[in-house]
């Protein structure tokens, strides 16, 4: 049985089913209790599990992220709440240099069974501290593992497997799609880490395309099939580890590829994408990959402003169009 | 050789720059990268290195004065008294375009940039004869960083042009002289020596103004500078380029016909929808060729021959038969007129269509029109495997071994498509291996 809930409820029911099962989960963060976090993603929780489990900390980040990855590594599976992606700069330490190396430099003795969640995505008049879309900066450091849901069922099935992995996960959520309702079965489900999802078959362009930008390929395939140019749009779901087989098999099949992400477009999760489909598809490529992330500036305050800096659907058609008429975006 | 030593252009839209200090005394030993003297412009004070080992000489402009970018401030010669500056080396006598000897202000090629060697000549706005002014641009160089314009620096007429546009040319370099007086026979040459000599360095201008004036130069043609060849990197998709290599599909052929960079995977189709080249002229006998072969039992042949020999009452020759069952093979494959020719132990036959005189009856006729298909009989020699490529002509090579016959088919890729030499050579084989398919 599947039915329609939004992307919050989505992510409260699969805390709140993973606290049930396993009494080691708890959750961390400002304004995680009474609040429920400013987007209300976690209502309701303190109530069933109390403030033992739904523990509110002063604001201080490093603060209690450092108590995070020391429980951790103690037994606990703790879920840091991070109210604003743009606060991943405070808990560099402890994300980067502790959790992510502990297990490695341990020698496997220590593990770090640690989620943070946290909220990526700008045009939502944020201004530049709290608009930003960092998941690159995470995927850099090895021993972190990063999710990028789509949708409600994503979030809840990558979630789940969040959880119950035993090293230190990152999960961005898209702070506009809180409130986006999709099917979401009734019945426990996991979505596993490193499995892509073709979310539309198509045999003219892949685009590959994370997070909200998913929406946003989805749309403009359905523009270009319009124009008889048939889209195949590929969700990887985490970036790290990344499914590169699925992208590659279904590169071979168009020939041509457009990676978007909503971070920055320089040293970003699109030029990654698109360096490993260059280096491993490459004599079945017709045309440039082209990379679409974000402009290269802070994000503008100005909602007129803000709009032009993330890549849209009209972008993703416009650049679809030209490779796939076989002019070069930017001829040799 | 001496080097002249310049005011270079320390920034931008400096125009001259202020001698704050020599660094080093007239006839004072210097060693490239020495610090030589200090210049001040407007926007900060620098330090100006030697650019060659020898030592200080003709030092023309004190500390404490402003000097236009570009003048000659002194000269880096061989001996501390400069002496080699002055009679220069006798001069070869194939050297007549030698600028000296033009009255008037030389123009150097500046230093535009702190590491430059050479200035490349975009333009000249002047022409030789043309009146001048201090300010006006004369001419237009580009350094490895940037495209700037040169003023002429002194007032008068263009009397000599000695480097053309398109010339790299060292900085210091003597590249045009400014003349008070209109010059009655101005000149202009390159500064490239027809035997490809670097530029003599050019003589001093203090003593230019005593030499009477030239004959007039003549003027070297430099070689036209070599068009890059458009065919050496063709601009296609790796998709493209990968299966056209696997289609035996030739890229150069787009260009040829004009299509336009880069190629992807749908001009393919166009290249495949063009005619195949033309017929191609000898020298390209060595055009991708195809070779088939095949491996037939040669007991029908020998029973054949046999009892056509006894029919016929005389010995019919194996290529005869040979060259019937490839006229009808190829003629099986859609050709029409067939000029057969055989070769066998050195002897070569012609047949005009034998397949229609019947086995056993085809006789060799004398034509110098060129065979449509050969027929190489090495049955009884010690070749055991044909290889030659390079033909112009179908080749149909028989070797025996034992009751075993090995068949070669081979053709240039122009000739025949690779679908017709199969079935060229499958259809030849079989006729070899079972004689009543003739018959019949």
């Amino acid at each position: 049985m599947t039915r329609e809930i939004t992307l919050s409820k989505a992510v409260n029911e699969a805390i709140a089913e993973e606290m049930r099962r396993d009494p080691t989960v708890f959750l961390i963060g400002e304004d995680v209790a009474e609040a429920g976090t400013p987007f209300k993603v976690l209502s309701g929780l303190v109530e069933e599990f109390g403030t033992d489990r739904v523990i509110d900390t002063p604001i201080s980040e490093p603060g209690f992220m450092g108590i995070a990855v020391g429980a951790a590594m103690t037994g606990s599976r703790p879920i840091v709440d991070l109210m604003f992606g743009d606060f991943l700069y405070l808990v560099m330490d402890q994300l980067c240099n502790q959790a992510a190396k502990t297990h490695y430099m341990s020698g496997g003795k220590l593990k770090v069974p640690l989620v943070l969640r946290t909220n990526m995505g700008a045009t939502r008049r944020s201004a530049a501290q709290h608009s930003q879309s960092l998941q690159a900066i995470v995927a850099h450091i090895p021993g972190l593992k990063v999710a990028m849901p789509s949708s409600a069922y994503e979030a809840k099935g990558l979630m789940k497997t969040a959880i119950r992995d035993d090293n230190p996960v990152v999960i961005f959520e898209d702070k506009l799609m809180y409130q986006d309702k999709a099917p979401v079965p009734e019945e426990e489900y996991l979505i596993p880490f490193g499995e892509a999802k073709i979310k539309r078959d198509g045999r003219d362009i892949t685009l590959v395309a994370t997070s909200s930008m998913v929406q946003v390929a989805e749309e403009a395939a359905t523009t270009l099939a319009a124009e008889g140019i048939s889209a195949e749009v590929i969700d990887p779901r985490t970036i790290v580890p990344l499914d590169e087989q699925t992208i590659i098999n279904s590169v071979r099949k168009t020939s041509r590829a457009i990676v978007i992400d909503e971070g920055h477009q320089s040293y970003g999760v699109t030029a990654e994408i698109a360096a490993r489909i260059n280096e491993k598809a490459f004599y079945h490529l017709d045309a440039p990959v082209i990379r679409m992330g974000a402009m290269d500036v802070p994000v503008p305050f100005s909602p007129a402003l803000e709009d032009l800096t993330v890549p849209t659907a009209e972008g993703v058609v416009e650049n679809a169009r030209k490779i796939c008429r076989g002019e070069l975006v930017h001829a040799a | 050789m001496p080097h002249d030593v310049i005011m270079p252009a320390l920034g931008m839209a400096q125009d001259t720059g202020h001698l704050l200090a020599w660094h080093k005394k007239p006839g004072e030993a210097v060693e490239a990268g020495d610090i030589l003297f200090e210049v001040e412009t407007d926007k900060a004070a620098m330090e100006v290195e030697a650019q060659s080992n020898g030592y200080l000489t003709d030092v023309t402009v004190e500390a404490g004065v402003d000097v236009p970018v570009g003048q000659t401030i002194a000269v880096i010669s061989e001996t501390p008294d400069g002496a080699s500056r002055n009679p220069a080396p006798p001069a070869p006598d194939v050297a007549p375009e030698e600028p000296a000897g033009i009255e008037g202000n030389q123009v150097i090629m500046p230093a535009l940039g702190m590491a430059q060697d050479t200035g490349l000549i975009i333009s000249w706005a002047k022409k030789p004869g043309e009146p001048v002014s201090a300010d006006d641009v004369l001419l237009e160089v580009e350094t490895d960083k940037a495209a700037m314009e040169v003023p002429a620096g002194f007032d008068g007429y263009v009397a000599g042009i000695f480097a053309e546009a398109g010339e790299n040319v060292p900085v210091g370099d003597v590249i045009a002289v400014i003349s008070a007086e209109r010059p009655v026979s101005p000149v202009s040459h390159s500064a490239i020596r027809s035997n490809g000599e670097a530029p003599e360095e050019p003589t001093p201008s203090a003593s230019a103004k005593a030499t009477p004036p030239p004959a007039v130069v003549p003027k070297v043609e430099k070689p036209s500078p070599t068009v890059a060849s458009v065919s050496g990197k063709i601009l296609a998709s790796p998709k493209a380029k990968r299966l056209a290599r696997e289609q035996g599909l030739d890229l150069e052929r787009l260009v040829k016909i004009g299509a336009r960079q880069p190629y992807h995977v749908a001009d393919l189709e166009t290249l495949k929808s063009q005619p195949a080249e033309t017929a191609p002229v000898p020298s390209t006998a060595t055009a991708a060729s195809r070779r088939v072969t095949a491996e037939v039992d040669a007991t029908e042949l020998i029973s054949l021959l046999t009892w056509l020999s006894s029919e016929l009452g005389h010995p019919v020759r194996r290529e005869t038969v040979l060259a019937v069952f490839a006229a009808a093979a190829l003629r099986a494959v859609g050709a029409a007129e067939l000029v057969i020719k055989t070769e066998a132990r050195g002897i070569s036959r012609v047949y005009l269509d034998p397949d229609s005189a019947g086995l056993g009856h085809a006789k060799p006729i004398e034509t110098d029109v060129a065979p449509s298909l050969i027929v190489r009989d090495l049955c009884g020699t010690a070749v055991s495997s044909v290889q030659l490529g390079g033909e112009l002509t179908p080749v149909l090579s028989v070797l025996g071994r034992g009751e075993t016959l090995f068949i070669t088919c081979e053709c240039p890729s122009d000739t025949l498509s690779g679908e017709t030499t199969l079935a060229l050579a499958n259809g030849f084989a079989e006729r070899v291996a079972d004689p009543l398919r003739q018959l019949l």
